[in-house]
């Protein structure tokens, strides 16, 4: 009985070492011991799905195929990561590509979802919202609908460089590694999708108002 | 989620999955990295050809047909080494891009640093004569390239228009000589009031006029440049007929 309970200490102080633990520490961890490797999933997991969710819109089923096939592509390639890129810019940037490829195979139609109860999720609309001029907007689900009507009909690569500049925080270098442009463009990218999205969220409240 | 990670980690065991060595990614590297260096080399010997085609040709003959430096220029480009180059550097510009760190870097820097890696290396290549057994290879074993080079030597044959360029085939001993021009026709020249020396083998260039269907009655004379000029003194001034 006091060696199943000092085990079950042991074990509980191997994980809290883990998750103190950095994401190249544990990719260096995973090779010697796939185990490790969960501790990346669960690190992952959450941030990966809403990620890919947002970029494509896909159903849960959906979603998790790629999940899969992003972190089995990640163990399976952790022999070619290096610390001059951050692990996290390195696992985006296959899911991105797992992403783009699943829709490319399947051929889905991009939707991109912005009503969540996510924080993360309502700062992009609030970042978005600022962007362009709604002071005369009173009622936030009208203007969450209008958000998600002209994220849908801004061009991929407009919508990819809102989401992880907005929705997922990342800065102008973790962008570039991600989809692989060149950080002026990555800047110049976000510039014309801000444009594009005040343009597009413009005319579509102009046109409600004539609606309404 | 924990879900998830249950299915990762058991495909993980029950696959047996073990993270693809290092030396994969190694070579995988090294054979990117050889294709850029190659793409690079290619194109710089075609820059050492295009370099070599414009210093062997004769714009004083050019110029006579087309009448202005523009027009020389774009009569005699070597399009075909041209649009090679551009397809190389195009080549080593996506290669660079699939390099770990190749999207950091400008494609604006790429474009101008391929460019001038290629000048650099094609005009040394040009220096030490590699682009030659290249070009003679390419003459010997690619029939579309001997036509194609054949067809721009024959621009130079427009007998109605006073010039006619082609080979030496004969010389007499009172100084006339035959030459086939790069059309397939033969020429008859006298040169007896010349101080050019003509040789069998010899390229010519000679502006003048038609006196029959033979016969070519030239006002100057002048050695075409070729593939040995670099190792041989020519006789490269105009000669003058002053008969």
């Amino acid at each position: 009985m006091m060696i199943s309970v000092l085990q079950l200490s042991d074990r509980r102080c191997e994980m809290k070492n883990l998750k103190e633990k950095t994401d190249s520490e544990l990719v260096m961890l995973s090779l010697k011991d796939p185990d490790h490797f969960g501790q990346l999933v669960d690190r992952y997991e959450k941030k990966l799905s809403r990620y890919a969710w947002r970029i494509s819109g896909l159903d849960a089923e959906s979603l998790e195929d790629i999940l899969q096939e992003t972190f089995i592509k990640t163990y399976l390639n952790l022999n070619d990561y290096n610390n001059d890129f951050s692990f996290s810019s390195w696992i985006y940037k296959i899911t991105h590509n797992e992403t783009v490829s699943y829709l490319r195979k399947n051929k889905k139609l991009i939707t991109v979802p912005l009503e969540t109860e996510d924080e993360k999720q309502s700062s992009l609309i609030e970042v978005l919202k600022n962007e362009i001029d709604v002071e005369a907007e009173t009622r936030q689900r009208d203007i969450v609908s209008r958000i998600q009507k002209a994220m849908d009909m801004l061009p991929d690569k407009y919508r990819e460089v809102l989401v992880l500049r907005y929705s997922e925080d990342m800065d102008y270098r973790e962008i570039s590694d991600i989809l692989k442009m060149p950080m002026g463009t990555v800047a110049t990218t976000i510039n014309r999708a801000k444009e594009k999205f005040k343009e597009v969220a413009k005319k579509m409240h102009l046109n409600t108002q004539n609606d309404g | 989620m924990d879900k998830l990670k249950a299915k990762i980690m058991e495909k993980i065991r029950k696959e047996d999955m073990t993270p693809r060595p290092r030396w994969h990614f190694a070579l995988r590297h090294i054979l990117l990295g050889t294709a850029i260096l190659s793409t690079i080399l290619i194109g710089s010997l075609a820059v050492a050809i295009v370099i070599r085609q414009l210093t062997l040709t004769d714009w004083e003959l050019i110029r006579h047909l087309t009448g202005s430096h523009i027009k020389s220029a774009f009569a005699v480009m070597p399009y075909i080494w041209i649009l090679f180059i551009g397809i190389t550097l195009l080549a080593a510009d996506r290669l660079l891009f699939y390099t770990k760190k190749g999207h950091r870097v400008k494609p604006s820097v790429i474009a101008l640093a391929t460019v001038a890696l290629s000048l650099t290396l094609g005009t040394l290549a040009y220096g030490i004569g590699a682009d030659e057994p290249v070009e003679n290879t390419l003459r010997t074993h690619l029939l579309p390239y001997k036509q194609w080079e054949v067809r721009r030597q024959a621009a130079l044959v427009k007998e109605d228009r006073g010039l006619i360029a082609g080979e030496i085939q004969a010389v007499t001993p009172q100084k006339e000589i035959t030459i086939r021009d790069f059309r397939g026709r033969e020429w008859k020249v006298d040169l007896s009031h010349s101080d050019f020396s003509p040789e069998i083998g010899m390229q010519i260039g000679m502006i003048g006029r038609v006196q029959d269907k033979e016969h070519f009655e030239y006002e100057n004379i002048r050695q075409l440049k070729r593939d040995f000029s670099r190792r041989r003194t020519r006789q490269s001034r105009f000669h003058f007929n002053f008969r």
